[in-house]
């Protein structure tokens, strides 16, 4: 039997234990949707727990279309950008603004020259991938971290999978210029 | 640059990336150029565990809420049925005395005992799911 359509039948019966596995199962990748989105510790453990449990609410609408995985983080994503559209924060950069530079983010208070250490290209590396968009930084975790395949993103954000390989492929060459200045 | 080369270009750009981050996935010692070593450089900085994590008991405390919330639905949904319910049988019982003594006695005998016993088949059918509903429970 299908993993997913064991997970979710034992959930709707209501088998001891089942929900809780599935939340288990799924929680890392809600997590790093909604804090790559959010990043706010507190409110995204509030949003994680608001995302599952719409989850078990609408469980019976899951129709099998897309993997389980995928249906839940979409959840997780709608989830998140509500929060956002309640606070009125942009997700993505403004259009045409591509090609701004991530060393003006990570200039501040950064010297380059102690960057040669190991640990302080780590720590500039993580600086620049803090400070790009929410939009960019999910769909790099998802595509790196929880090594989802780029049309499994697209179920997740609704995004076409060419916007999400281009997405990729800028910021990736983006990060990689900012280590230009350093060795690696 | 013609469009033809700088679609190679991007093709190949994007073939270094992908070969970053499969060499990182299979924890290939460090090698190639200078851009291949940056790009696997980030994509080692992307596959780091988010952090700080939800906290150790989060499925635990989730499982329970959403149990208590569905708990919370259903008890509101027996009440809310169980008041309709009581309610069209006090409206049904109200016009019945009020208005249904004519109408009852114009009804034949045989007709009466036909509706009593599909009354009783639809009585029993019902009680019988109930209880194999329950028993499975």
């Amino acid at each position: 039997m299908n993993p997913d359509r064991e997970m979710v039948d034992a959930v709707l019966a209501d088998a001891p234990g089942a929900f809780e596995r599935l939340v288990r199962a799924h929680q890392d990748l809600c997590w790093h949707i909604i804090y790559r989105i959010v990043r706010h510790p507190e409110d995204t453990r509030d949003l994680c727990q608001e995302a599952f449990l719409r989850v078990h609410q609408h469980l019976r609408q899951y129709r099998y279309e897309s993997k389980l995985k995928s249906w839940i983080g979409r959840v997780a994503y709608t989830v998140a950008l509500r929060h956002m559209e309640r606070l009125r924060l942009p997700i993505a950069e403004p259009a045409g603004n591509d090609e701004v530079d991530l060393l003006d983010a990570v200039d501040d208070g950064f010297d380059l020259e102690a960057a040669w250490a190991d640990e302080e290209r780590h720590r500039y590396l993580h600086t620049a991938i803090d400070a790009l968009p929410p939009l960019q930084r999910t769909l790099l975790t998802l595509y790196h971290l929880d090594e989802l395949p780029i049309p499994e993103i697209a179920q997740i954000t609704g995004l076409a999978a060419g916007t999400i390989k281009s997405h990729l492929f800028r910021t990736r060459a983006r990060l990689r210029e900012t280590l230009e200045g350093v060795a690696v | 640059m013609s469009t033809e080369s700088r679609e190679d270009e991007l093709e190949r750009e994007w073939a270094l990336q992908e070969r970053a981050l499969d060499a990182e996935r299979r924890c290939e010692a460090p090698g190639g150029d200078a851009r291949l070593q940056r790009y696997r450089a980030v994509a080692r900085a992307l596959r780091e565990p988010v952090v700080p994590s939800l906290p150790m008991d989060f499925a635990r405390v989730v499982a329970r809420r959403a149990r208590e919330d569905a708990a919370r639905a259903g008890r509101f949904e027996q009440r809310f049925a169980v008041a309709l319910v009581a309610l069209l049988g006090g409206a049904g019982l109200f016009f019945l005395l009020r208005d249904g003594g004519a109408a009852l006695a114009s009804v034949p005998v045989a007709t009466n005992a036909w509706v009593l016993a599909l009354a009783a088949c639809v009585g029993v059918s019902t009680l019988a799911q109930w209880w194999g509903a329950r028993r499975y429970r």
